[in-house]
């Protein structure tokens, strides 16, 4: 989805250099005629017939997903900044990531590191294992189900074609 | 009114970015170990930036700046290479941390990097 995500940017792109116009508005023109235009092209590529048009809000909510829970990171670490005493339960997590090409693997090691109480460390075993810092890891299953949630987005909203 | 209100929200977003740049300052200084003050680090310099990027792309725009274009979009530009480079940083910092065996908490449950959990 980000490839053709980058086809439109490119289109509007093409579009303010046609007009020689280079402002916000010919870019949102420009970014919606090519909207249209992969909308139109990209529908008969699926079978379920849902192609970049409607695919692009799963982008979108990716995007505030994402911000949300960016935020409750920075809220979870400032908590545990400001008050006196700590309460974490820091673990060292193998996190499979086996079948992912290198790009999905460092979007995924990225998203990682933004999100709350995980930080990608390394990558083990010939790039099949992540091995995360986890903050509070005092149950194991409930913090890799997390990250299970957070690949499963990233897959199916960002890399889902 | 409305310049009151964009007064407002620039306020909000500079004390909202202060805040979390504050916080990943502070967290450097009182975190126990390397790997907690990576997560201080990190996220809220990403945060922290972003939102002092934002209050400054509103008071460009309100103010009627011949170049706002170009300032919002250098502000674009400075977020995106934040979310991409930011956590980049940090994880390179970590495993160099890693393979130095650095010090760790001591209130760490389990490392399972040379010894994996069977699912």
């Amino acid at each position: 989805m980000l490839a053709y995500f980058l086809i439109n940017v490119l289109l509007a792109v093409l579009w303010m250099c046609m007009w020689g116009l280079f402002d916000i508005w010919t870019m949102l023109a420009g970014f919606f005629f090519g909207y249209l235009l992969l909308g139109a092209v990209s529908r008969t590529w699926y079978p379920d017939g849902k192609g970049y048009g409607s695919k692009l809000f799963n982008l979108i909510s990716f995007g505030f997903y994402f911000i949300r829970i960016l935020i409750q990171a920075n809220l979870t670490v400032a908590k545990e900044v400001v008050t006196p005493r700590f309460n974490m339960t820091p673990r060292f997590v193998r996190y499979p990531v086996k079948g992912m090409t290198p790009l999905q693997i460092t979007s995924l090691a990225n998203a990682i590191t933004l999100t709350p109480g995980t930080l990608s460390v390394d990558v083990l075993d010939n790039d099949e294992v992540l091995l995360v810092h986890c903050m509070y890891a005092d149950d194991r299953e409930s913090a890799i189900k997390e990250l299970d949630e957070l690949r499963d987005r990233l897959m199916t909203e960002v890399f889902g074609c | 009114m409305l310049n009151i209100i964009l007064d407002i929200l620039v306020i909000a977003f500079l004390i909202f970015g202060i805040f979390f740049m504050f916080v990943a300052a502070f967290g450097l200084l009182r975190l126990p170990d390397v790997y907690h003050r990576m997560h201080a680090a990190t996220k809220g310099v990403t945060l922290g930036i972003s939102g002092l990027m934002i209050a400054a792309a509103i008071h460009h725009a309100q103010a009627h700046d011949a170049n706002v274009v170009n300032i919002i979009s250098n502000v674009v530009l400075v977020i995106m290479f934040q979310f991409i480079a930011n956590p980049v940083g940090s994880h390179l910092l970590a495993k160099a941390a890693k393979l130095d065996n650095a010090p760790t908490w001591e209130g760490q449950i389990a490392d399972e990097e040379h010894n994996p959990v069977s699912e």
